[in-house]
C-alpha cells in the first residue's frame, strides 16, 4: 500500500516536469534513499543500506535506519550512491560560448589582480550547469586565468540562483608560477629570450609576494596600535593578506618539472601553504612533491604528453605516479562545458596505474580535504552535506546511468537542454513530410 | 649601367665606413695587378682528389692554368708566388647561394584585396626573373664566399615558391668577361609559401606548381600550333608559364631547394609526376634516401648549414630515472648529429655523387663543419671531391673547372696547411686567374699569449640602419674562453647585454635584445675584427641587416 | 623501338611498382574475444593475417612459418579503429587564402614524422582521414592515411586505392576567415551557398569546354585552342562526375539542409557531413538523402553555432538510419576514440555493437573503404587492435595495434622516445600547455587574425 502511494507521488512529480520550455525545479525536503549500495569513500561500502537526507544534510546512513514518516522514499534497489564528484579546477559558470569573448569572464586585464574573484562572475543560470551536473559532478573549483596573479578561485556547487547560494566555502588566490620552458611549438622565442622573460617574471612574482607580506605587517602593526588607522587602500595587497599570513592555502599553477622544482623551493623558503595545480610533469618530480608534502590538483588526465619524447600515456599515468609516491592528488578537467567527463578522467587515471579506489578519492574526498571542506563534502557520512548522486553502477563506466543527483539536499531534476533536445528530436514530428 | 651601380655601391660602402674600417681582409683589391700571369712555385698541388704532388709549380696565364709540373720555366711576365709549404687545390664549387644578391627585408604583410589571387610578385611566383639582372658583383656576399675558397657558385634569387632563374657565376675575376659562367642554369623552386596570400602553404605550392606546369605544357603546344597554322585563336601570353618552356624542353633543370627529408620526397613526388630534370639543393636530411638519390641519378647538393654541434659534456650530477632520461635524450641528440655530419661519409660510401651548398651557412662554420664531417668518417679526398670535382661534374662544368690541370680555369685555393686539418688558413684564392690575398693568421706565440686580434676591450660603434646612425660603445670581456659584453648607446644612455657571443679567427658573433620604445627587437651581429677596428653587420627579422663598425678605445 | 630498350623500360616500370608496394607482415593473434563488427562476437578465436591481409578467422588455426604469434587470451580483438576526421600526420591543414581551394591536397603535405601518429596507434587507431581544414567553403582534397609509423617517406602513409575525398565547410569558419578576415564573400551563410553554386556552375562549364575541345581538337580545320587548364575546376568537375566524396564541416541544421539542396541540384550524391552537431535536427532529411554523419561524442558550446547541440546526436542519427561515425578532429581525442564511442551507451543507449560501428565500419563507409577495412573479415586488410578488456570499458587499455599485418604498437615494447628525427638543436624543453579547445581545423589561418 505504502509503495503504491510513493509510486503515485513519483508519477505525479513526473507529470509536472516535462512541460516543454519550462525548467523543472529542484525538490527539497526529507528523503530516504533505500536499499542502496552506499559507497561512502571514507568508511567502506554499505550494502542494502538506507541514507536519510534532512535539512540538506545526511542525517543517517546504515542498514537499519528507520525511515522518517515525512520522507520521500526513493527506492535504490540495484543502485549505488556516491558522494558528489568534485572537479578541482574548471571554468564552469565563467564562460558560456567559448569563442565569444563577451561570454568569457575568467581573465581580467592585469598581471597582478588577486582581488578579482571568480565567484563574482559565475552565472548561476548558465546552460552549461544543468548539462554537467546531471552526470554527478556536483562541485567545482572555478579558476581565473591570465597573468601571474590572475585572481581568486572559488569552490561552487552546481546548484543555486545566486553565487552565494552556490558557494562551497573555499576560495584561494591563484599564482601562475612563471613558465621557464617553451610554451609550445608556436613559441618562437630564442632560448635566451625565454630565459630572460622567465627570470623577469619570477622576480616580479617574488616582489609582489614580498610587498604583500610588508603590507600585512603594516596592517598588523597599525591594528596593534589600535587607533583605527589602516594601511593605504591597495586592493591587490589587501586580497593577499590572509595568504601571506598563512591563514589560507594558495593555489600555484605549475607544470614543467623544472618549474615544479623551483616552485617547491620558493614555497618552502617562504613557508607558503601551497596547493599545486596543473602539475602535468608531476611524475618527473613525484618524490620531491611527496617530500615537500604539497597537495596536487592535476588534469585533464585525457591529454597529450607534455613533451614529444614522453611515453604516449604519460598524461594518463601522471596522477597515479604521484599518488603512489605519496602525494595527495586530486583531479581536474580544466574544462567548462564538459566537466561531465570528470569521472572518465578519473577512469583513465584508474586504468593507467592509480587504481579505481584512489581515482574515486581523487574526485571526492581528496579535493574536499585539500580545500578544507571535508567536514561537508567528499564522502557519505552523517552530518555532511547531502551532495551525492545515485547510479546504476560504476560511475567511471559510460554504460552507467545517473538516476538522481542531490546538491545540498536538493533533488536536482535530471534534465538539461541536451536531454530536452533528445526528447524532442529522437522521433521528430513532423518528419520529412509536413 | 654597371658602372653607375658599381659607383653607387662603392660610395655606399664608403659612407658606412666599412672600407675605412678594413672590413675586407683581401688587400689592394682596387689596384690593378701588375701582370695577369702568375707562377706558384714549389707547392703541394692537389690536381684532383687523391692526386697530389709535392714540389710542383702551377703556371697561370690569361685566366687559365697553362701548366702544372715540376720546375716549370718562369715566363718573364709572371709574378711569382712562393709556394714553399703551401698547398694548392682547385677552387671550390658551391651548389646553392644567393651570392651577389641583397637579402630582401621582411616588410609589412602585403595589403592585397583578394589574398586568393595576388599579383605574381607577392605570390612569390616570378620564374621569369633572371638572377643576372639582380646581381651586384661587389656585394659582400660574393667576397665572403670567395674568402671561404669558393670560386664558383650557383646563385639564385631570394623569394618564395618560384623566385626565378639561377646562374652559375664566378666569385671574382678580372671582370673582362663578367662573372657569369652560365645563365639560365636552373629554374629555382622551393616549398616556400607566400605570406598571407595564395599559395600560402606547402599544399598550395604543390597544387600551383602542378597547375603551372600543366598550363605550360598545354600553352606551349598551342603556341607551336599557332605558329604553324592560320585562323587559330591567339593563345594567351603569360611570362610565368613561358618560364617553364625550357624546363619542358629539357634544356633547363629545376633546382629544388629541399632541406628536410619530407621536402626531398615532395620534390621527387612533383618531379616524378611532371617529369622534369631536377637538381636537389640545400639538402640537410638525405641519409635515409641515399638509395633513391643514387638510383634516380639526381644531382644533389648537401647543405653546409648544419645544426650546431656543441661539444658539451654530459651532466653527471643526475641520478635515477632523471639520469636515465637525460642520457637517453643526450644519446638521441648525438645520434641525430652523427646522421647530419656523417651524411657526406655515408653518401661517399654508397657512391652517391654529391656537392655542397652554402645557402644559409655562417662563414665561421664552414671549416668547423667540414672538420666535424671528417670526424664522422668523411676522408679528405671525399670532402675535396665534394667541393671540387663532384659539383663540377654534377653541374656540367668539368670541362672548365674542378681540377688543377692545364686548360682549366685558374680557379685555385692556396692554403698554408692541409685544408681539412685543424690548423689551416687560406692564403690566396685565384678566380679566373685573378689573385686574392689573405692575411696570414696571427698565431699564438710560444708563451701562449693570445693572438693580436682579440675582441676584448672597449670599442666605439656606429650602426646605420638608414636614417640617423646610432653610436656608442661596445665592451667585450673574456673569461676562460667565455665572452660577455655590453652595448652602451649614446642615445638615451641605455645599455644592453650581449649574449651568445662566439669568437673564432677574427669573427665575432653575438645576439642582443634591444628594447626600444617598449618594443623588443632581437638582433644578431657578425663582426670582423682587425687589431684595432672592426666592421660587420647586425640584423633583426624586422629591420633586416645594416652595417656596423667601430674602433678600439685605447685603455 | 629496339628490344633492349623495351626490356629496360619494362624492367624499370617493374621496379617502380615493387618500390611502391607497401610493407606487409604475417601475424596470428590467438584465442581472443573477437569483435568482428559485421559478424558478431567470437569467443576464443584466432585471427590470422598473411601478407597484410586477414586470411583466416577461426579456432586452432595453423600459423605459417615465420608468422608472429600473439596470445590474446582474455583480451579483446577488434578491427583497427578508423577516424573519419583528423589532422594528424600533415604539415599543412588550411590553404586559407581563398574561399575555394579545391586544387590543394593534404596528401601533398603528409608528415610521417608526426609522433601523433604513434599516439593514435596507441589508441588502436590504424586509419585516419587527414582532412583539409575548415577555413574555406571548398577546402582541399584529403588523404586517407594508414598509420604506418616508422617510415620517413610521406607517400608510405597514403592508403593506396582509397577513394578521393574533399573538404567543404559551412558556417562560422569560412565566413569568419573570408568575410571577416579578408572582406570577400562569404560573410554569411547565404554567401556560403553562393560560393558552392558558383563553383559547381563554373566547374560544369569548364567540364563542358574541355569535352568540346577534346571531341574536336583532332578534327581538320578546328580553330579552337585548349581551355585554360585550371586544377581547381578540374577537381570540381570530378566532384560533379561523382569521383570524389564530399566531407563537409557543418554545425547548424539549416546549413546542413542547404548543402543537401545544392547537391541535389547538381546531381552530387556522395556527401558526408562532419561534426554536424545539429544533424539530429534534420536526421530524417539526412537519411532520405543518404548523407552520412561523422560527429563528436560530446563537444559543444566552444562557439555559438554549437551552443544548441546535444551529446545524444550520434544516437538520434543512428536511430534515424543515418550512417554515423564518431571522430576526433584532435591529436588528443584520437587516442581514445573507443572511449568516445562508449559515451553513446550513456547518451541514447546505443548497443555495444552499434557503438563499435561508430569507429569501425561506419567511418570506413564514409571514406569509401568499407570493402577493405572496418570489420574483421577474411580478405580484408590486416588492421587490428587488441584491448585488455572490452574496448567500450573505461578500464580497457589498447595493447597491440597492427597495420597490414605489421605490429606498429605494442604496449609491452613501448620505448619512451618515439620521435623519428628529433631536432638536435632543441634545447629548452617544450611544454605544451593544455589548450582549452584546440581547433586544428583552423590551423594555418592564424595570419588572418594577427593585428
Amino acid at each position: 500500500m505504502r509503495k503504491i502511494v510513493y509510486l503515485l507521488v513519483f508519477v505525479l512529480l513526473n507529470l509536472v516536469q516535462p512541460v516543454f520550455g519550462q525548467n523543472a525545479k529542484a525538490d527539497y525536503g526529507v528523503f530516504a534513499l533505500t536499499n542502496a549500495e552506499i559507497v561512502t569513500v571514507t568508511n567502506g561500502t554499505v550494502q542494502n543500506g538506507t541514507l536519510i537526507i534532512r535539512d540538506g544534510m545526511i542525517e543517517s546512513i546504515g542498514t537499519s535506519v528507520e525511515i522518517p514518516s515525512d520522507a520521500k522514499v526513493i527506492d535504490c534497489s540495484g543502485l549505488q550512491i556516491y558522494p558528489g564528484m568534485i572537479d578541482a579546477g574548471s571554468r564552469i559558470g565563467l564562460i558560456e560560448v567559448g569563442s565569444d569573448a563577451r561570454t568569457r569572464d575568467y581573465n581580467e586585464i592585469g598581471d597582478v589582480i588577486p582581488q578579482m574573484k571568480t565567484l563574482t562572475a559565475v552565472n548561476p543560470n548558465s546552460a552549461l550547469i544543468p548539462v554537467n551536473r546531471v552526470s554527478g559532478v556536483t562541485t567545482s573549483l572555478i579558476m581565473p586565468s591570465g597573468g601571474i596573479f590572475p585572481g581568486t578561485a572559488s569552490l561552487i556547487n552546481l546548484h543555486g540562483y545566486t553565487p552565494d547560494q552556490m558557494y562551497a566555502d573555499f576560495e584561494s588566490i591563484l599564482i601562475n608560477f612563471p613558465v621557464t620552458g617553451r610554451r609550445g611549438r608556436w613559441d618562437r622565442r630564442s632560448d635566451d629570450e625565454i630565459k630572460k622573460q622567465a627570470e623577469k617574471n619570477i622576480s616580479e612574482m617574488k616582489e609582489v609576494w614580498n610587498s604583500a607580506k610588508a603590507y600585512a605587517r603594516i596592517d598588523s602593526a597599525l591594528k596593534a596600535e589600535g587607533n583605527g588607522e589602516r594601511p593605504d587602500y591597495y586592493p591587490e595587497m589587501e586580497a593577499m593578506m590572509p595568504y601571506v599570513r598563512g591563514e589560507k592555502p594558495v593555489l600555484v599553477e605549475v607544470n614543467a618539472a623544472k618549474d615544479i622544482k623551483a616552485a617547491i623551493a620558493w614555497v618552502e623558503e617562504n613557508d607558503i601553504d601551497a596547493i599545486f595545480i596543473g602539475v602535468s610533469e608531476g611524475w618527473r618530480m613525484a618524490d620531491e612533491l611527496a617530500k615537500a608534502g604539497i597537495p596536487v590538483i592535476t588534469g585533464p588526465v585525457l591529454s597529450t604528453p607534455t613533451r614529444s619524447y614522453d611515453n604516449y600515456d604519460q598524461a594518463y599515468a601522471n596522477a597515479g605516479m604521484m599518488q603512489k609516491a605519496g602525494v595527495q592528488v586530486a583531479l581536474r578537467t580544466g574544462d567548462a562545458e564538459n566537466i561531465r567527463n570528470l569521472p572518465y578522467n578519473a577512469g583513465f587515471a584508474a586504468a593507467y596505474g592509480m587504481g579505481r579506489e584512489e581515482a574515486l578519492k581523487a574526485i571526492t574526498i581528496v579535493p574536499a580535504r585539500i580545500f578544507g571542506v571535508d567536514d561537508q563534502l567528499g564522502s557519505l557520512e552523517e552530518g555532511k552535506k547531502a551532495t551525492l548522486f545515485i547510479t546504476t553502477g560504476d560511475p567511471f563506466e559510460t554504460s552507467t546511468d545517473v538516476r538522481h543527483v542531490f546538491i545540498d539536499g536538493w533533488n536536482i531534476p535530471l534534465e538539461s537542454r541536451q536531454t530536452k533536445l533528445y526528447d524532442e528530436f529522437l522521433e521528430r514530428s513532423p518528419g520529412v513530410e509536413k | 649601367m654597371m658602372h653607375t651601380s658599381l659607383r653607387q655601391c662603392l660610395s655606399m660602402l664608403l659612407l658606412t665606413g666599412i672600407l675605412m674600417a678594413g672590413g675586407f681582409r683581401a688587400l689592394a683589391q682596387d689596384l690593378r695587378p701588375v701582370s695577369k700571369s702568375y707562377i706558384i712555385q714549389n707547392a703541394t698541388v692537389f690536381q684532383a682528389p687523391g692526386r697530389s704532388y709535392q714540389g710542383y709549380d702551377v703556371l697561370i696565364k690569361d685566366g687559365l692554368i697553362s701548366a702544372v709540373g715540376q720546375d716549370l720555366a718562369v715566363p718573364a711576365d709572371a709574378q711569382m708566388v712562393e709556394g714553399d709549404s703551401l698547398i694548392v687545390y682547385a677552387g671550390f664549387i658551391d651548389g646553392l647561394s644567393h651570392a651577389g644578391l641583397e637579402e630582401p627585408k621582411r616588410g609589412e604583410r602585403p595589403n592585397v584585396k583578394d589574398p586568393g589571387n595576388p599579383p605574381d610578385e607577392i605570390a612569390g611566383i616570378t620564374p621569369y626573373r633572371d638572377v643576372r639582372e639582380l646581381l651586384k658583383e661587389n656585394d659582400k656576399s660574393v667576397s665572403d664566399l670567395r674568402a671561404l675558397g669558393f670560386t664558383v657558385t650557383h646563385t639564385v634569387p631570394y623569394g618564395n615558391m618560384l623566385p626565378g632563374k639561377g646562374a652559375i657565376i664566378l666569385t671574382g675575376g678580372n671582370g673582362d668577361n663578367g662573372l657569369i659562367l652560365r645563365e639560365n642554369a636552373s629554374l629555382y623552386s622551393q616549398f616556400e609559401g607566400a605570406r598571407g596570400v595564395y599559395p600560402n602553404t606547402v599544399i598550395g605550392v604543390m597544387a600551383k606548381y602542378r597547375e603551372l606546369y600543366k598550363q605550360a605544357e598545354l600553352s606551349k603546344n598551342d603556341a607551336s600550333r599557332y605558329n604553324s597554322s592560320q585562323g587559330l585563336k591567339r593563345p594567351m601570353e603569360n611570362r610565368v608559364v613561358e618560364a617553364f618552356y625550357p624546363v619542358i624542353e629539357n634544356t633547363m633543370p629545376v633546382a629544388f631547394h629541399a632541406e628536410g627529408v619530407k621536402d626531398v620526397y615532395r620534390a621527387y613526388h612533383l618531379q616524378e609526376d611532371l617529369g622534369f630534370r631536377m637538381i636537389l639543393v640545400g639538402v640537410k636530411q638525405g641519409w635515409d634516401m641515399a638509395d633513391k638519390i643514387k638510383s634516380s641519378g639526381t644531382p644533389v647538393f648537401l647543405s653546409l648549414d648544419m645544426p650546431e654541434w656543441k661539444d658539451e659534456a654530459r651532466d653527471s650530477t643526475l641520478t635515477g630515472s632523471k639520469a636515465k632520461e637525460y642520457n637517453q635524450l643526450f644519446d638521441r641528440k648525438e645520434e641525430m648529429l652523427k646522421k647530419y655530419y656523417g651524411q657526406p661519409a655515408l653518401f661517399s660510401q654508397q657512391a652517391v655523387p654529391y656537392g655542397f651548398s652554402t645557402a644559409g651557412l655562417k662563414s665561421s662554420d664552414f671549416r668547423k663543419n667540414l672538420l666535424k664531417m671528417k670526424e664522422q668518417g668523411a676522408t679528405d679526398d671525399q670532402l675535396l671531391a665534394a667541393l671540387t670535382t663532384s659539383p663540377a661534374s654534377l653541374l656540367g662544368l668539368s670541362r672548365w673547372t674542378g681540377t688543377v690541370e692545364p686548360g682549366k680555369m685558374a680557379n685555385l685555393v692556396v692554403t698554408d696547411n692541409n685544408f681539412f686539418d685543424e690548423e689551416s688558413t687560406i692564403r690566396y684564392v685565384f678566380v679566373e686567374g685573378k689573385k686574392y690575398d689573405f692575411e696570414e693568421k696571427k698565431k699564438k706565440d710560444k708563451n701562449g699569449e693570445k693572438s693580436e686580434i682579440t675582441p676584448e676591450g672597449k670599442w666605439t660603434f656606429t650602426a646605420d640602419p638608414g636614417g640617423a646612425p646610432a653610436t656608442g660603445t661596445i665592451e667585450i670581456k673574456e673569461n676562460n674562453g667565455e665572452y660577455s659584453g655590453t652595448m652602451n648607446y649614446d642615445q638615451g644612455g641605455t645599455s644592453f647585454e650581449l649574449s651568445d657571443i662566439s669568437f673564432s679567427g677574427t669573427t665575432l658573433e653575438f645576439s642582443v635584445l634591444i628594447i626600444d620604445g617598449g618594443q623588443e627587437l632581437p638582433f644578431t651581429g657578425t663582426l670582423e675584427f682587425t687589431a684595432d677596428s672592426y666592421s660587420g653587420t647586425v640584423s633583426s627579422p624586422s629591420t633586416g641587416g645594416f652595417p656596423i663598425s667601430g674602433e678600439r678605445i685605447p685603455n | 623501338m629496339n628490344m633492349k630498350l623495351l626490356l629496360t623500360l619494362l624492367f624499370a616500370s617493374l621496379t617502380l611498382v615493387v618500390a611502391k608496394a607497401q610493407e606487409t607482415g604475417d601475424i596470428i593473434i590467438r584465442n581472443g574475444t573477437v569483435l568482428t563488427i559485421t559478424n558478431g562476437t567470437l569467443e576464443n578465436t584466432d585471427v590470422l593475417i598473411r601478407d597484410g591481409k586477414i586470411s583466416k578467422i577461426g579456432t586452432d588455426l595453423k600459423a605459417p612459418n615465420g608468422a608472429k604469434e600473439y596470445d590474446a587470451t582474455g583480451k579483446f580483438v577488434m578491427p583497427g579503429i578508423i577516424d573519419a576526421h583528423s589532422h594528424i600526420g600533415i604539415d599543412a591543414v588550411n590553404e586559407a587564402t581563398s574561399p575555394v581551394t579545391a586544387e590543394v591536397f593534404t596528401g601533398d603535405a603528409l608528415d610521417p614524422l608526426d609522433v601523433s601518429i604513434y599516439r593514435a596507434l596507441a589508441g588502436g587507431v590504424t586509419i585516419s582521414h587527414a582532412l583539409h581544414g575548415s577555413a574555406n567553403a571548398i577546402g582541399g582534397e584529403s588523404e586517407t592515411i594508414k598509420h604506418r609509423y616508422g617510415t620517413v617517406n610521406p607517400s608510405d602513409l597514403a592508403m593506396e586505392g582509397a577513394p578521393r575525398t574533399i573538404k567543404f565547410a559551412l558556417g562560422e569558419n569560412p565566413t569568419r576567415v573570408h568575410g571577416g578576415g579578408s572582406n570577400i564573400v562569404p560573410r554569411t551563410r547565404m554567401g556560403v551557398e553562393a560560393v558552392f553554386r558558383n563553383a559547381f556552375s563554373e566547374g560544369r562549364e569548364y567540364m563542358e569546354a574541355w569535352d568540346e575541345y577534346n571531341a574536336n581538337k583532332d578534327k581538320k580545320g578546328y580553330t579552337g585552342i585548349a581551355p585554360e587548364y585550371n586544377r581547381r575546376l578540374e577537381t570540381i568537375a570530378d566532384i560533379l562526375r561523382g569521383d570524389i566524396i564530399i566531407h563537409c564541416h557543418s554545425y547548424r541544421a539549416d546549413e546542413i539542409y542547404m548543402l543537401m539542396q545544392v547537391c541535389k541540384d547538381f546531381g552530387v550524391k556522395k556527401l558526408v557531413f562532419q561534426h554536424v552537431n545539429e544533424g539530429f535536427k534534420v536526421a530524417p532529411e539526412l537519411a532520405e538523402f543518404g548523407a552520412m554523419a561523422s560527429v563528436f561524442s560530446d563537444w559543444w558550446a566552444y562557439k555559438f553555432e554549437v551552443y544548441y547541440s546535444t551529446a545524444y546526436n550520434a544516437a538520434i542519427l543512428t536511430r534515424n538510419g543515418v550512417v554515423t561515425s564518431i571522430n576526433s578532429d584532435s591529436g588528443e581525442l584520437i587516442r581514445h576514440l573507443y572511449h568516445e564511442a562508449a559515451k553513446t551507451l550513456k547518451y541514447g543507449d546505443l548497443s555495444e555493437e552499434e557503438a563499435l560501428k561508430l569507429i569501425t565500419i561506419n567511418p570506413a563507409k564514409q571514406l569509401g573503404i568499407d570493402d577493405r577495412v572496418g570489420s574483421l573479415e577474411e580478405g580484408k586488410d590486416g588492421d587490428v587492435a587488441v584491448f585488455s578488456a572490452h574496448p567500450l570499458s573505461i578500464y580497457a587499455i589498447p595493447e597491440l595495434t597492427v597495420v597490414d599485418g605489421i605490429v606498429r604498437f605494442d604496449r609491452e615494447n613501448d620505448p619512451a622516445d618515439m620521435r623519428i628525427y628529433p631536432d638536435p638543436e632543441e634545447d629548452i624543453e617544450v611544454i605544451l600547455s593544455h589548450e582549452h579547445r584546440s581547433d586544428r581545423c583552423m590551423q594555418d589561418t592564424e595570419f588572418l587574425f594577427q593585428q
